[in-house]
């Protein structure tokens, strides 16, 4: 199979803003995001090309830390990996995020979001310091099957050395009924260290599954 | 304004939001060392500021907020 | 050395034997074929410039390695800008210089001073819009860090001046090439055989129908620029003809280059996808001249849209007309060039206001039979294109308006120029063939060219006589054209 890797640029924050979509749905037909910003699909693309047009380095709605595979000079697969608390400002990806969120959309979905915090909490890993982050995977229905997100995170990891050759870790967060995902980042050297069950009832409202993993690899 | 009073206003504001008055207000205070300031509060707590001193804040503004005083610094540089 | 010239098939041969067959080591001995062959056919076609060519490759390999070393800062921005400074440059003083000065002479005259200035005696280095903008590009996809600069000195000027497309492009991208040719290439009989077919259409399109209709449009224009013997509807016919004649000498090209690219196991962009087939004007730009269009679309149009999404539906108009306008002077240092890219801008106009920019249409599908009104957008979006070719080759904006208003005046239909029973009857059978021909691009249109799938499915001896019908084609067109060869329209950018 001929692939052809590249950063994403901002031609391709339609695409992107897709890729999240889909990588939120984690398989099922819940969007996570829309969910908890309790808006539609639509609405929450608009907004996510929004926050990527922004262009802020260092988090999962950063343009620049997406890679994407081509095929026949089509994109049909990304996904994004950064160093936490290695950007402009050094903030944690979370403070970038929610900058993004709280300063771009309408004062409203602040207060979605502060509604449903315990929710929110009870399902979130705080992402480690100096470590490689990888969010946000999606393969095209056409293309799976053929170890293509191994492939990008090969790459990932690449840009990752070369940003910062002093980085050990390379983590991943994914909902633990999602198999798929979960073999996916095993077959490329991932291990399962942590597992988070959230106490909160309303969890299962916004997310697809209420545990998640958090997978790790040595670097 | 007088750096006092920005001082005092933020501090109402922090315990309007994070509904407790565990905290010192020292320069180098950050989010971290206070219960219940994530990024989803600071946010909120943003928004009062906001509303509070009539100013608006840029997004590379906010993402440059280290602690304390380079909040009270912004705020004085936007009255 | 032009494509369709037997100096050239001695050359290919020559080369292709030698790819094979001697220099089959590895990939480094392959590559040093194709440099010395490239340099050899550089030479034959412009040997005053080939240190040029040399320099311009060197300078951009150190100057990107250099950017990329460096963290973002002024010093990579210092070596960024001066590549960019250092290309673009390099082009405005060769293609623009004498085109800038006269047109601010003219503008100065307007308010009456009296100057005059001779042009100055530069010459034109072949190939210099095309390899400078992949010198560009590379640049700037360096710069945003979207590929790293390569360390292969000699991969890279063999991608640089690789033959089949220094003169005429198209515009490869350096991480589509660079790969390819840095593994050893095995023969692939398919692949070849795939070249010789494309060559084959593209000589075709060449010489049996760019070169007629060069004929038939260069007399009416030729003319019309000093008098008017022509009727309106002849002018028109003209147009049509030229827009035709266009089309076939420059995707006759692309394909003749992606062929020959092909015997030597490399796959270079092919330029065209069947461009008149599409309903729109974003389809048709999409499929015509791809090379450039998408160069123009990466680093023009994208990042200047970008720049100005705050003005939404203005901004889009805005950069459209801009990247168009370059479009068009990219072809030449002439007004009717900026014009010519100018219309096709505003031709989006209707599109991006109804904000269908984005969507992308298949014409029919699979299907064999198109319905009435996809045929009457084809015929439409023709008509546009016609316009906007009679700037694109027009001598001068004069010429163009003059060609426009004796077209508008003269209403009577009749051949107006056909003098003989010999030449209406020459016109009648191009115009046969051009039918022919188009029904076969329709039936090919979902492949790289028309006819790469054409006949593969027949017995051996029915496919061979498709070869020969074609051949015969080509040397029937070469007899009666009696060597007056028409230079590729391209060479002169």
């Amino acid at each position: 199979m001929n692939y052809f890797f590249r950063k994403a640029g901002i031609k391709d924050i339609e695409f992107i803003s897709k890729v999240i979509i889909e990588a939120e749905k984690s398989g099922s037909t819940m969007i996570g995001l829309a969910n908890i910003l309790e808006t539609d699909e639509s609405t929450l693309k608009e907004y996510l090309i929004k926050i990527l047009e922004e262009k802020i380095d260092g988090c999962e709605f950063s343009l620049s830390s997406f890679v994407i595979a081509e095929y026949n000079d089509t994109p049909v697969a990304a996904f994004g990996g950064w160093i936490e608390g290695e950007n402009e400002d050094g903030q944690p990806s979370s403070q970038l995020k929610s900058n993004l969120i709280g300063f771009l959309l309408p004062k409203e979905k602040l207060f979605a979001l502060k509604n449903k915090s315990e929710a929110i909490k009870g399902i979130a890993i705080e992402r480690e310091l100096q470590t490689h982050q990888l969010e946000y995977a999606f393969v095209i229905k056409e293309q799976r099957g053929n170890h293509l997100t191994n492939l990008i995170i090969d790459e990932l990891l690449k840009i990752a050395k070369k940003q910062n050759s002093s980085i050990k870790k390379s983590q991943v967060q994914v909902f633990e009924n999602n198999t798929v995902a979960v073999r996916v980042y095993e077959n490329s050297g991932y291990k399962i260290t942590k597992r988070v069950e959230s106490k909160n009832p309303e969890t299962l409202k916004y997310f697809p599954f209420n545990v998640k993993l958090l997978m790790e690899k040595e670097l | 304004m007088e750096k006092v009073e920005i001082l005092e206003k933020v501090r109402q504001i922090l315990i309007t939001v994070l509904k407790h008055e565990k905290f010192e207000m020292r320069d180098d205070l950050t989010a971290s060392d206070v219960d219940g300031w994530d990024s989803l509060t600071h946010m909120e707590i943003i928004t009062e500021i906001e509303t509070e001193f009539n100013i608006k804040f840029r997004l590379k503004e906010l993402n440059k907020l280290k602690n304390m005083a380079t909040l009270i610094e912004l705020i004085q540089s936007k009255l | 050395m032009v494509f369709n010239s037997l100096n050239f098939a001695v050359f290919l041969l020559l080369v292709f034997i030698l790819y094979w067959f001697v220099f089959k080591k590895n990939a480094k001995t392959q590559n040093i074929l194709l440099l010395v062959a490239s340099i050899v056919f550089y030479c034959m076609a412009d040997w005053k410039f080939i240190f040029l060519l040399a320099a311009s490759g060197f300078i951009n390999f150190y100057l990107a390695k250099f950017i990329a070393q460096k963290k973002e800062g002024k010093i990579r921005s210092l070596f960024f800008f001066s590549g960019i400074i250092l290309n673009v440059g390099l082009l405005l003083y060769f293609k623009y210089f004498n085109f800038f000065i006269q047109s601010f002479v003219t503008l100065f005259n307007y308010s009456g001073a009296g100057i005059s200035f001779t042009p100055f005696h530069i010459l034109l280095p072949l190939g210099i819009s095309f390899f400078t903008f992949q010198m560009i590009g590379y640049l700037i996809d360096v710069n945003n860090d979207e590929i790293e600069p390569t360390g292969d000195l000699l991969g890279f000027c063999t991608y640089l001046a690789y033959f089949p497309k220094i003169l005429s492009g198209p515009i490869e991208r350096v991480q589509k090439f660079l790969p390819q040719i840095q593994k050893k290439r095995e023969f692939d009989y398919g692949m070849a055989v795939d070249g010789l077919r494309e060559i084959l259409w593209g000589l075709f399109k060449k010489m049996v129908i760019a070169d007629n209709c060069a004929e038939i449009a260069n007399t009416i224009f030729n003319s019309s620029a000093e008098s008017t013997l022509y009727s309106g509807s002849t002018l028109v016919l003209g147009a049509l003809f030229y827009t035709i004649q266009i089309y076939c000498d420059f995707s006759g090209y692309s394909d003749m280059a992606c062929g020959i690219s092909k015997l030597f196991n490399i796959r270079i962009v092919n330029n065209f996808a069947f461009p008149f087939f599409s309903t729109n004007i974003r389809d048709f730009w999409k499929k015509w001249h791809i090379s450039l269009t998408s160069w123009m679309m990466d680093y023009i149009f994208t990042p200047l849209s970008f720049i100005l999404r705050k003005y939404k539906k203005t901004g889009l108009i805005i950069s459209i007309l801009l990247t168009f306008l370059l479009v068009g002077l990219w072809h030449g240092a002439n007004w009717t060039f900026i014009v010519f890219g100018l219309l096709n801008g505003f031709y989006f106009i209707p599109q991006i206001l109804k904000g269908s920019m984005n969507k992308n249409k298949i014409v029919v599908k699979g299907r064999l039979t198109t319905l009435l009104k996809e045929f009457f957008g084809m015929f439409g979006l023709f008509i546009l294109i016609s316009l906007t070719a009679v700037f694109f080759r027009a001598e001068n904006i004069g010429h163009a308006t003059k060609y426009f208003h004796d077209m508008l005046s003269g209403l009577i239909y009749s051949w107006g120029y056909v003098q003989t029973f010999n030449l209406i009857l020459s016109q009648i059978v191009l115009l046969g063939v051009i039918i022919i021909f188009f029904i076969i691009e329709w039936l090919g249109r979902e492949q790289e060219y028309a006819i790469a799938q054409l006949g593969l499915k027949w017995k051996r001896p029915l496919r061979w006589a498709m070869y020969f019908a074609i051949i015969f084609a080509i040397i029937f067109a070469i007899v009666i054209l009696g060597g007056k060869e028409q230079q590729f329209v391209y060479f002169q950018f």
